[in-house]
């Protein structure tokens, strides 16, 4: 009864009217980025994470929070209306999504995306709830080895689940691990990898990286080859409302992906994609018609949109109890946290309790808005859709400059941020993955910090890291996670999932 | 599949290097540009040395220059030496696969780019660190979305004009004066 309580404390903070109209401004940007091709909601987050620093901590998470579940609602629109997934969760929402529209039935399958993912998001919330305060009572037993083993372990899982090459994912990690601990040591403040460069006393900052990474390169690799035209799948859209039988098909589904998406999104390395095709995957299994997945199965559409809705409300878990970020996204919205002085961990909820129930009853709000915004502006997000890209990415480009350079007034971040831009673009031409590297560069510094400390505790001894339960524990699911990767079985459905990925 | 997926061909379709098509079991035709294997190899094998390298400087900077301490107390290049080691025998392992990995057609990377625009657009967004203090913030977006919405794939000069112009105002009412950012005024203070 504590949650239910604390809930309605939380519902005070989210009903507030500036947080409101944050809430509102992040959902409808992030139905607007999910909506867009050509640009993800870590980009959108990116941009305007300088919007935030006039705000208090709690309206900047509400308003990027909002952006990220909102991405996952607007990525269904294109998916189903141009077989082209508005971000990467939305990748499989194409395979029986487009298949519906047609034939005539766009409606329903719009319909049932948004109503599962409002579901999914939902059910999220209240495992948030109840599952996230016990939780942080228990991590506050954590020290540095288990801070430093359940990092090691968030960063092999994402390893592990990066859609390519294993190895090249684990480089990028060691990368952002160099990055994000260049500048002044935190225990003798002596200065590392400044060259000289004053600016780089307090190590390369978190925006221009990001917006390096997943903006500028975005638009390089969109450019690099001319402009596409893009054509809309010409029907009228009618019908939203899906039909009784529709859910009937549909409420297995949904329910599966609420909780397959859950836990999913809670564990570090997890998240929307992974969620959505795993529910994808478990609805093929589930149906006793599976032969008929890709012509127009409306379960093809409910699981996977409700669950990459429930895994953002999981992956809220681990970052608000634990100050893990279980994916890239939550690493962004953990360095928007430190940017504005708030330490999530385990005594957020203790010492900020209006952060984090202002956030939770956040979640609830902006998932209703969601549903009253998408369904009757699904004619609008179809005409934003004809907006040519050569129109776009300048809008894409200016914001990001103004954003890197608003971060602290200098023009250092510019230079900072067309690096990064270049460095992305080869990057990516290269498959090397920026997820493990922003990941690794956010957790870079606590990895060291907790790794020298426990090392200082136990006057050099590494048996400190597998005597501890939880610590022990994390290690040797991490050594597992590595060691099994080489074997074929494990390697074959890897690839399987990068295939089904690059099937555009 | 579509155009670009991923698939591993026989030994035999790269012995000629040529285009192929080939026929998927939902009889569209996907064309698959097989690039030649050395190639596709040889980018691998340069991405491999250059991350070996700069492994090597971060490993040695880290354990001579900042000091890797002792493991009862880890110095400020602690960190750093190990990383570098882990990126260096990381680099070798990839270096290894690309001798001994699988054939694997794909689009080939550098075909078909149109450098002009993205060094045209790379320097125009660079201009802001030496115009932006000389001629404004709000001048300069202008002059910024001009050029970007000719650039790439020109569109009709009024149409860029007019989007310029409320780019510009747009930004200089939620940076300046909406979000206070301290932006360049310029000569003509704005």
């Amino acid at each position: 009864m504590d949650a239910i309580g604390n809930l309605f404390f939380g519902i005070g903070i989210a009903l507030e009217p500036i947080n409101i109209v944050y809430c509102f401004i992040g959902v409808l940007v992030g139905t607007l980025i999910g909506v867009l091709p050509g640009i993800g909601p870590a980009a959108a987050v990116s941009l305007l994470l300088p919007v935030t620093f006039s705000m208090t901590p709690v309206s900047a998470v509400i308003m990027l929070a909002g952006i990220y579940y909102g991405a996952q609602y607007g990525g269904s629109t294109t998916s189903i209306l141009i077989n082209i997934p508005g971000e990467a969760a939305s990748v499989v929402t194409c395979l029986d999504g487009y298949q519906m529209a047609r034939q005539g039935r766009a409606g329903p399958a719009l319909g049932i995306a948004a109503f599962g993912s409002f579901i999914g998001g939902t059910l999220s919330v209240v495992g948030l709830m109840f599952i996230a305060p016990p939780l942080a009572t228990i991590s506050l037993k954590f020290g540095p080895p288990e801070y430093f083993c359940l990092m090691c372990l968030g960063l092999t899982l994402l390893i592990y689940l990066a859609s390519g090459s294993i190895i090249k994912a684990l480089i990028m990690a060691c990368f952002g691990i160099i990055i994000g601990c260049m500048g002044q040591d935190p225990f003798s403040a002596s200065p590392r990898f400044v060259f000289g460069i004053p600016e780089l006393m307090d190590g390369i900052g978190l925006v221009p990286i990001v917006m390096g990474l997943f903006g500028i390169s975005e638009v390089f690799l969109n450019i690099e080859q001319g402009l596409e035209k893009r054509d809309i799948f010409g029907v009228k859209i009618k019908n939203l409302l899906p039909s009784l039988q529709d859910w009937k098909n549909s409420i297995g589904p949904i329910l599966r992906g609420s909780i397959a998406g859950f836990f999913i999104g809670v564990i570090p390395g997890g998240g929307v994609i992974i969620a959505s095709f795993t529910s994808y995957a478990m609805e093929k299994k589930f149906s006793k018609h599976p032969e008929r997945f890709g012509t127009g199965m409306i379960e093809g559409v409910a699981g996977p949109e409700t669950a990459n809705n429930a895994a953002t409300g999981g992956a809220l878990v681990p970052l608000l109890t634990l100050g893990i970020p279980s994916n890239v996204m939550m690493a962004l919205l953990l360095g928007a946290l430190m940017i504005h002085g708030v330490a999530p961990g385990p005594l957020l909820i203790q010492k900020n309790p209006e952060i984090f129930w202002g956030i939770v009853a956040s979640l609830y709000l902006g998932n209703a808005m969601l549903l009253a915004l998408n369904l009757p502006l699904i004619g609008l997000w179809v005409q934003v859709l004809k907006v040519p890209y050569k129109i776009l990415f300048p809008l894409i480009l200016f914001f990001c400059l103004i954003g890197a350079y608003s971060v602290s007034n200098s023009t250092f971040d510019i230079g900072v941020m067309l690096l990064f831009g270049v460095l992305g673009y080869f990057m990516r031409k290269y498959d090397y993955e920026a997820g493990p590297f922003v990941l690794a560069y956010v957790l870079g510094p606590i990895l060291e910090t907790s790794l020298r400390q426990s090392l200082l505790m136990s006057k050099g001894s590494f048996s400190i890291f597998f005597t501890r339960p939880i610590a022990g524990g994390a290690i040797i699911l991490s050594l597992f996670m590595l060691i099994s990767s080489i074997f074929p079985a494990i390697r074959k459905r890897k690839r399987l999932m990068v295939l089904e990925e690059r099937i555009l | 599949m579509r155009e670009g997926a991923q698939k591993i061909l026989p030994k035999e379709s790269f012995d000629n290097c040529n285009h192929s098509t080939m026929k998927n079991e939902a009889t569209e035709t996907v064309k698959l540009e097989i690039v030649p294997i050395k190639g596709v190899k040889m980018h691998r094998r340069i991405g491999s040395i250059f991350c070996f390298l700069i492994g090597f400087y971060v490993c040695i900077t880290g354990y001579k220059k900042f000091g890797f301490g002792n493991i009862r107390e880890p110095g400020p290049g602690f960190i750093f030496t190990v990383v570098g080691l882990l990126l260096m025998v990381l680099s070798l392992l990839d270096l290894h696969l690309s001798f001994v990995g699988k054939r694997i057609a794909r689009r080939p990377v550098w075909s078909g780019i149109k450098w002009k625009n993205m060094i045209a657009v790379l320097l125009g967004l660079y201009s802001y660190v030496y115009l932006c203090n000389f001629v404004g913030f709000t001048i300069y977006s202008f002059l910024l979305m001009l050029f970007l919405f000719r650039v790439v794939e020109p569109i009709k000069w009024l149409t860029a004009v007019i989007i310029a112009v409320i780019t510009a105002v747009a930004a200089y009412m939620i940076f300046c004066v909406w979000l206070n950012v301290q932006v360049p005024k310029g000569f003509l203070g704005i």
